[in-house]
């Protein structure tokens, strides 16, 4: 292992796609995400790679389907109201089933709003987002350290199964500088792209990389194609941390920052003879729906804490089914909850629940 | 006893509010220990208030927005208002007293600071911090050494925490920039927590402050000393 260095969590991102073999990246600067076109603006002309501010986000999402169609590792990023532009390109990509990472660098809204963090594109990264019946595999990491691991395994996830992979972060995470340690050499699983649009040789007949097909029965073959890509998505790639959740008296699911602070309610609940569980979904698609069941079995409620209005929430209630009693508590406008008011709403939650 | 150290710095833009916090989370990170930087980033850092949150610790790092305060560096008004109430009891609040005037917080805009930190209010004697109080905290800013003083601090709703008001800026000009004022004052810190060593402090700036500036670094060196021994 290297040296630990004390990196921003936007840099990270950068240099771990290009440590990923990413050569293009595509954007246009929004707050708090430009250090990732800054970084990628510096170091891309010195390895070979391309960097282009594009002059919209439309246009940066349609050069990352153009570059993935060649079959190069692609990346753009941007946050809230400038993923808000991509998902066209979004979802062309996802039946053109062209691998690609992106970065969502979550700030708040609806609308402009401000640049504080929040977790309020949570429907929008995990329901799809753009038309029709796609999914995104969405990862969210909550350390710097983490932005760099699972930035490099967007890309590997992507190539794998020719799906877009996002990264989902936010402000706070973004901008924060903590130690990373990158590895000597990146575990990166080149896939065979025989299906790129690399030119022919003469010697096979042309690729076609399109989202446009009129004939029903082909596009309900294509349809199905990928919802059993996504089936296996689900069944190899789910990913969840859980802490402190055996014999816990309530199971706290958050992700991204929030579940830092969580991380303190614990040890705060815990001087107040309160066992709080946390279960952190790492890919918030594949959502951990088994992982939630099982782990919170013993527990008499499960409170979820995000930066938004209840988004979340609703997935875990899915999960759960009935089984047990499901609360939500949600700051928004880039207010953050206090370990204070954490523990305040598990006392609350607790005191009825006996 | 493991260490902890949740510090924030905060001032105007422009003063090296969030370069000492980098230098500060980078010499914990040499020791060992686990470290958060968080930088405000928000337009308030053009000509407001600009502020760091950092984070040394020997355990893992939970959130690194700090809800409650080891230490409160603050470089302007605003920020000693918003955020001395965070500091807990016991905390160090270290004001640059060449541009806030204490005694003046503490009466004009007092029920304001008192009210965010109520519950500091209550807690009885003010700890006499600084070998010696220098009178009335403008006439530290003006005075030219960097003395600490005490007084003002129970009229600011600070009594539990150790208030130190050293006249950074104007020791800085003395010296020749007004840029060194951050170090002076991150010196008290070290000398009063004892937070990282001085030698982790120069690794720091080595690795932190790009080319043209580490020239400088024996004179920072020099003025972080001056803050120790304020």
């Amino acid at each position: 292992m290297a040296e630990r260095l004390l990196m921003k969590g936007n840099e990270v991102i950068a240099e771990a796609a290009i440590r990923a073999g990413c050569r293009h990246y595509f954007g246009y600067p929004i707050t708090p995400q430009t250090e990732i076109a800054h970084y990628m603006a510096k170091k891309m002309p010195e390895i070979g790679g391309t960097f282009i501010q594009a002059e919209s986000e439309v246009a940066a999402i349609n050069m990352v389907y153009g570059a993935a169609g060649a079959g190069a590792r692609a990346m753009t990023s941007s946050s809230s109201p400038g993923i808000s532009l991509k998902q066209e390109g979004l979802s062309y990509m996802a039946c053109a089933e062209l691998p690609a990472v992106i970065v969502n660098i979550m700030r708040c809204g609806p609308g402009l709003g401000g640049i504080m963090a929040a977790q309020a594109d949570y429907f929008q990264a995990v329901k799809g987002g753009g038309h029709g019946d796609y999914h995104l595999v969405v990862l969210a990491p909550n350390s710097v350290q983490e932005l760099y691991e699972l930035t490099v395994e967007a890309f590997n996830i992507a190539d794998r199964y020719r799906v877009v992979a996002m990264i989902l972060g936010d402000g706070m995470l973004g901008q924060m500088m903590e130690a990373v340690q990158f590895k000597d050499s990146e575990d990166i699983r080149k896939c065979d792209k025989g299906w790129a649009t690399t030119g022919t040789g003469l010697e096979r007949p042309h690729n076609v990389i399109t989202s446009i097909d009129t004939v029903p029965e082909r596009l309900e073959a294509v349809n199905n194609r990928l919802q059993a890509r996504y089936r296996d998505i689900a069944a190899n790639e789910t990913r969840v941390e859980a802490i402190n959740c055996e014999g816990a008296d309530i199971i706290i699911t958050a992700f991204g920052t929030v579940s830092r602070i969580i991380k303190n309610v614990i040890a705060d609940a815990e001087k107040e003879g309160v066992r709080v569980g946390l279960i952190r979904p790492i890919t918030l698609w594949p959502f951990p729906s088994q992982a939630i069941r099982d782990y919170s079995a013993g527990a008499k409620a499960v409170l979820s804490v995000e930066l938004n209005a209840g988004q979340m929430v609703e997935d875990v209630m899915i999960a759960l089914a009935g089984a047990k009693p499901v609360y939500f508590l949600g700051r928004t406008g880039g207010m953050a909850p206090t370990q204070l008011e954490i523990v305040g709403k598990i006392k609350d939650i607790l005191g009825r629940a006996s | 006893m493991p260490r902890y150290q949740g510090i924030v710095i905060a001032g105007f833009g422009g003063q090296g509010i969030l370069s000492i916090g980098r230098i500060l989370a980078q010499a914990g990170m040499s020791e060992g220990m686990n470290v958060s930087w968080l930088p405000s980033y928000g337009p308030e850092i053009r000509g407001g208030t600009a502020y760091c949150h950092v984070i040394l610790s020997d355990g893992v790092i939970g959130s690194p927005l700090l809800n409650s305060a080891t230490a409160l560096i603050a470089m302007n008004r605003p920020s000693y208002e918003k955020y001395a109430g965070l500091v807990c009891e016991g905390g160090l609040v270290i004001v640059d007293s060449s541009l806030v005037n204490i005694g003046e917080a503490g009466e004009g805009e007092g029920a304001e600071s008192a009210g965010a930190s109520a519950s500091a209010s209550s807690l009885g004697a003010v700890e006499s911090a600084g070998a010696s109080a220098s009178g009335s905290p403008a006439g530290a800013a003006g005075s030219g050494g960097a003395s600490g003083a005490a007084s003002g601090a129970a009229a600011a709703g600070l009594a539990g925490r150790r208030l130190f008001c050293i006249p950074a800026t104007k020791t800085a000009l003395d010296n020749g920039n007004a840029a060194f004022a951050n170090i002076i004052l991150a010196g008290k810190l070290l000398a009063e927590t004892g937070a990282i060593s001085t030698e982790s402090f120069e690794q720091a700036l080595r690795k932190v402050l790009s080319k043209r500036y580490q020239h400088l670094i024996p004179k920072e060196m020099e003025m972080l000393r001056l803050g120790m021994e304020a």
